[in-house]
């Protein structure tokens, strides 16, 4: 469920982007104009503030049971209502925000980060080694990323540590395909002729040459992902196989409402709303850097 | 060597690492096989000895290669072992059940392509009118939304609330509309931004304005010039997709309680069911190697740049 | 943009009222109460929801129609009825001949499915050869020579060990009688009130009515059970009409049910959740090794807030964990523990556990950490109960961590490793045996039979075994149940290794038009011969 499959074959279509990295100012202003990708971020930055300071926002202890006060209606004083441990369905929100998004950054972080590593090792250096992995990118590309990050936590077993990990070895790959297709082809490129010819070694080469040119369409590419791996890690916890009870985070919630659907349908609603909310400003975000990274996409878009 | 070979023959690595894979997730896994298939034959939990016993029936003693060959003969003669929980084969299981996921995954993507293509191209077609807005929209929300949080709130309104439909359960026609169109929707959205985005970048182009100066009708040149450039990106747009829906089925299938092969997946993984995870992994790592396969002869059939190229086009998608 | 925005907004705003305006079912057609009384239809068929499909197809332990969910196509020789009383069925009565015979007199006149007649020749293929084919040769320890055939409805059953609990143990579907020469794995064929139609797995297995039963007859023509593991899926079925009768009910919805009209029937207590303390295992696993910490925790939990809030009131706040419709009157022999929690934490203090700085206490450096394994049937089945236990035990100073496993042969794989301090588990009494389960569980003496597994965290000792020994070999009910009864206060009193929560009972819920269903505590003994459906 990769958005970056999506438009790694859009820009396949249409060409690999941008020879050299934009101005950021030019950046900067063309976001700013785009009011989708400002709803984007808007949305991004108030869940992730909420997330952030879940501790002052929140009016209740997440985890307290009292099951003398299960399945209260929103109120005053609970103003989601509770959930069928006299839990606050708020205060659960906001600190679930926290293990929601945080997992969701750290995971993408370091799905990016292995993705480019391998994929400018693998680009540039070529060789036995090249090969190799390229037949291991093949082989798990082979799979649809959701039914991989499952094998692998069938294997590990569930918990959330195991889930992340699942997950970012699922969709590594499609990033190193990309990285790698984009350095075969920036290799013979005459500035990089030049960085040889003076005599640069192969890691100053990559890091200073290649790098900033692969930079932007991989932080696009992340930031669109960013919504699918927060669908994906809490599809996971939604079926049991992420957090352990009584963890507070928006798929295990969800998970709960389910069981709960006909009596008190709001433990299901606000866990769901909240991962769509952000799911959707992840969209809008990464759609409007794409376009101002790429003023040719712009064209297609609005 | 011709393109069609060659692409077939680069299965044959990709179905052995997928048969590694579904090996090891057996084999590496923490756990006793032979303990847990005793476990579950009856009520009073094995002595040692009988672990033991069983250990050696099962073959588990021997070095971890021969068990992957014998393993591996098994499978492709058909045998995929038995069961931990149902005590039933494997692949009678596995047979039974990939129908009913067909169905669902089938119906959806038709479902998702007849809205999608034609939303696409009509949003192409106005661009930045109400349609295009709307349907941008619509497209977007769909694309960020949880499909467990959808199949819920569909449950809620249409089956308990307005009684239209049954709640959960394969039984009549009627049983199929909620799991489909909750499948539906996501590839349904992806689909259409990306059919969208697609013929406009054709529409622009310069074969596109000769055509029109020449007079034809814009249906006509749509029609004719724009699809058949479109097929390729849009093939891969729904290979993708075909990702989306697998995957879309494990968690359906789970709410709705139909009895496909994503179910059966999640509750081999929630039992610790070794062989049925194993045969999953080998069935779905398979499929989908053959459908990249067909896809990827396609794209030689339709566009001859391709085969030229090389392989270069198979990675880019899943 | 302004119509994106805008359209934003109504989306939103639907999506909200669809939603939050859940609960509240104005439209269910069964949610009339019925005060006319229609005549009963024979012709009906009866739609059943159950569980998961749980059937095995293949083997020796081959329980189509007939484990867990029992669709009354086979029969026993025995009955296990909804007060645990063990009355005839395929048997008319029996005699227990010394040292270890008995003399089963077969019920004449019955006829099996496929037309060949029951008699002693017949029940010893259909019975007891088969369960002599199982692993042990079942609970009853049936062997290849166990029967001798007196006269054509008389028979005489040797188990190969001692065995006094015989008739209440083959009432269980295990040990019913499977026309000889079927295979009991694709088309079971009993001589019970239905005969098998269909079965197509995990969706539903189909029986209509024996009209050549040698009983009365059933009350409606068919019945088509339906699987529903997911007991949202199984709760809206019923809600929405797609089936008639459901079993096991969430708890929290019961009250919204009745609201609606539908029938709620609960039965006596079948089951229970208890915890089981690891007195033996090694480090980090050890803190409970000391029996007034045990104590401790016993004191410490509110048993009527678990019942009352958590189980909603549907269930009983039991000291023993054998139900007490089979202990009898010998229930008042285990004293247990009242909820005390300043007496509690006054223990856990004695013991040498002070509150350290953030509430949890510590010992010589060490943090009073204890892990709780949840598992048995699964770990679904039991939630929220880990989370309550967690935030009691965190009233008493104790840091709890919930460690999950999905099915019972996982959690019993820890258990064998000793890896964790409290096991909680929801075990069923199936049979009216009454120390079926002490014995099994907790009993290390020399006629020990079980795997050990239980017993290697929980084994209360010496003293429990000799309490408990004679009730092995006692044919008298209720001579055996007292014996149980102190076995137990010593397990759960005096030594504190099995921790009872609740007496858990079985609820079943129906639309009003169902009628004559006796809720049994015990599911796999559900019987739907005076079941009848109403109208339609």
């Amino acid at each position: 469920m990769s958005t970056a499959d999506t438009v790694a074959a859009e820009t396949a279509v249409v060409g690999i982007p941008a020879r050299q990295p934009p101005h950021r100012a030019r950046l900067l202003s063309g976001l700013l104009h785009d009011r989708t990708a400002m709803i984007g971020l808007v949305l991004v930055s108030a869940l992730t503030l909420a997330a952030v300071f879940a501790p002052l926002l929140s009016p209740h202890d997440p985890d307290t049971v009292d099951v003398a006060r299960k399945f209260l209606p929103p109120s005053g004083e609970f103003p989601l209502g509770t959930d069928h441990l006299g839990r606050d369905v708020l205060s659960r929100l906001l600190f679930g925000a926290r293990l929601s998004i945080g997992s969701t950054l750290v995971a993408s972080l370091a799905i990016s980060v292995i993705g480019v590593a391998v994929g400018l090792v693998t680009g540039w250096f070529g060789g036995i080694t090249d090969n190799l992995i390229s037949r291991v990118v093949e082989i798990l590309l082979a799979f649809p990323t959701f039914l991989l990050a499952l094998s692998v936590t069938a294997m590990l077993g569930p918990g959330l540590r195991n889930v992340l990990v699942a997950i970012i070895l699922a969709w590594w790959a499609s990033y190193a395909r990309i990285v790698r297709s984009a350095v075969l082809s920036e290799r013979e490129k005459p500035y990089i002729e030049a960085a040889r010819a003076v005599g640069s070694g192969s890691g100053r080469i990559l890091r200073r040459h290649l790098l900033p040119n692969i930079v932007a369409p991989i932080v696009v590419l992340t930031t669109l992902d960013l919504g699918a791996v927060l669908l994906s890690l809490s599809g996971f916890s939604f079926l049991g196989l992420g957090v352990k009870p009584p963890t507070a985070e928006w798929g295990a919630m969800l998970s709960e409402g389910r069981t709960y659907l006909s009596r008190a349908p709001n433990m299901m609603f606000f866990p769901g709303a909240a991962i769509f909310l952000m799911v959707l400003g992840f969209n809008l975000l990464g759609d409007g850097l794409r376009d101002a990274l790429d003023p040719r996409t712009r064209r297609s878009r609005c | 060597m011709p393109y069609v070979l060659r692409r077939c023959l680069l299965v044959i690595p990709t179905l052995l690492g997928i048969s590694f894979l579904a090996f090891a997730l057996a084999n590496l896994a923490p756990g006793n096989p032979a303990e847990q298939l005793l476990r579950r034959l009856s009520d009073t939990p094995p002595t040692a000895q009988e672990v033991i016993d069983t250990r050696e029936e099962m073959g588990l003693n021997r070095p971890l290669v021969t068990q992957y060959v014998s393993w591996a003969g098994r499978a492709v003669q058909g045998d995929l072992g038995t069961s931990y929980t149902t005590r039933r084969s494997v692949s009678s299981e596995l047979r039974h059940r990939i129908p009913y996921t067909l169905q669902l995954t089938v119906l959806a993507a038709m479902l998702a392509l007849a809205i999608a293509v034609p939303a696409g191209i009509v949003c192409a077609l106005h661009r930045n009118r109400l349609f295009d807005q709307l349907a941008r929209l619509m497209s977007l929300a769909g694309a960020s939304m949880p499909s467990f949080w959808l199949a819920l709130s569909l449950i809620v309104l249409f089956a308990v609330r307005l009684s239209m439909v049954p709640v959960a359960g394969r039984g009549g026609l009627d049983s199929y509309v909620l799991p489909v169109v909750t499948l539906a929707v996501t590839p349904a959205a992806v689909l259409a931004r990306f059919t969208r985005s697609t013929m406009l970048e054709v529409l622009d182009d310069d074969y596109m304005r000769t055509a029109r100066a020449k007079g034809l009708t814009e249906w006509r040149t749509v029609l004719g010039h724009g699809m058949r450039n479109a097929l390729v990106p849009l093939l891969t747009a729904f290979s993708i997709s075909l990702g989306h829906l697998l995957a879309g089925a494990v968690i359906v299938e789970t709410i709705f309680v139909w009895p496909g092969v994503g179910k059966l997946a999640l509750d081999a993984i929630s039992n610790r069911d070794y062989p049925m995870i194993q045969g999953f992994v080998l069935y779905a790592g398979a499929a989908f190697a053959g459908i990249n396969l067909l896809v990827d002869l396609a794209y030689g059939a339709i566009d001859p740049r391709i085969s030229a190229a090389g392989s270069s086009a198979s990675g880019l998608r899943r | 943009m302004r119509t994106f925005r805008r359209l934003a907004v109504v989306l939103i705003m639907a999506l909200v009222a669809a939603a939050c305006g859940g609960g509240d079912d104005d439209n269910d057609s069964a949610g009339q109460t019925d005060t006319s009384q229609p005549a009963v239809n024979t012709n009906a068929e009866l739609k059943v929801g159950f569980v998961d499909d749980q059937y095995v197809l293949e083997g020796v332990d081959a329980s189509l129609g007939a484990y867990p969910l029992n669709t009354n196509v086979l029969e026993t020789l025995t009955y296990l009825n909804d007060k645990y009383e063990v009355v005839p069925r395929l048997a008319e009565r029996w005699e227990f001949r010394a040292p270890n015979t008995w003399r089963f007199f077969l019920r004449k006149g019955v006829k099996f499915h496929d037309g060949q007649d029951w008699n002693a020749q017949n029940a010893k293929a259909a019975i007891f050869d088969r369960v002599a084919a199982k692993r042990g040769g079942g609970t009853i320890k049936a062997g290849p020579n166990s029967v001798a055939i007196v006269d054509e409805f008389t028979l005489d059953f040797t188990p190969t060990v001692g065995n006094v609990r015989v008739p209440e143990q083959i009432v269980h579907p295990n040990n019913a009688a499977v026309a000889p020469g079927t295979d009991p794995g694709k088309k079971p064929v009993g001589t019970g009130p239905f005969k098998f139609v269909e079965y197509q797995a995990k969706e539903r297995i189909v029986v209509e009515r024996n009209d050549a039963y040698w009983g009365e007859k059933a009350q409606v023509a068919r019945i088509s059970f339906r699987f529903y593991p997911d007991s949202n899926a199984r709760l809206l079925a019923l809600q929405a009409g797609d089936i008639d009768l459901a079993y096991q009910i969430p708890r929290d919805d019961v009250k919204g049910l009745k609201d609606k009209g539908f029938t709620v029937a609960n039965s006596t207590v079948g089951a229970y959740r208890a915890v089981y303390l690891n007195q033996f295992g090694e480090a980090p696993f050890d803190i409970l090794k000391d029996v007034n910490v045990r104590k401790a925790i016993a004191t410490g939990i509110d048993r009527k807030a678990l019942v009352d809030g958590v189980l909603v009131g549907l269930a009983t706040p039991d000291q023993t964990f054998v139900p007490p419709g089979v202990l009898g009157r010998s229930a008042s022999e285990v004293k247990g523990f009242q909820f005390d929690l300043n007496k509690a934490k006054a223990m856990l203090d004695t013991a040498g556990w002070r509150a350290g700085s953030d509430g949890i206490r510590e010992k010589a450096g060490r943090k009073l950490k204890l892990v709780l394994v949840s598992g048995f049937p699964s770990a679904e089945a039991l939630r929220p109960t880990p989370v309550f236990l967690q935030s009691e035990m965190k009233k008493l100073g104790i840091d709890l961590e919930i460690q999950e496993r999905p099915d019972s042969a996982s959690f019993q794989a820890l258990m064998a490793e000793k890896k964790g301090d409290l096991f909680i588990e929801e075990g069923n009494q199936n049979d009216a045996n009454v120390g079926f389960l002490p014995v099994l569980l907790l009993y290390t003496g020399a006629a020990s039979s079980g795997s050990g597994v239980y017993q290697g965290i929980s084994a209360p000792g010496p003293t429990f075994n000799s309490l408990i020994e004679p009730s092995i070999t006692e044919p008298d009910l209720a001579k055996t149940q007292l014996s149980v009864g102190k076995a137990l206060n010593e397990a759960i009193t005096e030594q504190a290794t099995v921790l009872p929560l609740a007496g858990i009972f079985r609820i079943y819920a129906m639309k009003s038009t169902v009628r004559g269903f006796v809720p049994h505590p015990s599911f796999l003994n559900v019987s739907w011969l005076g079941v009848s459906v109403a109208g339609r």
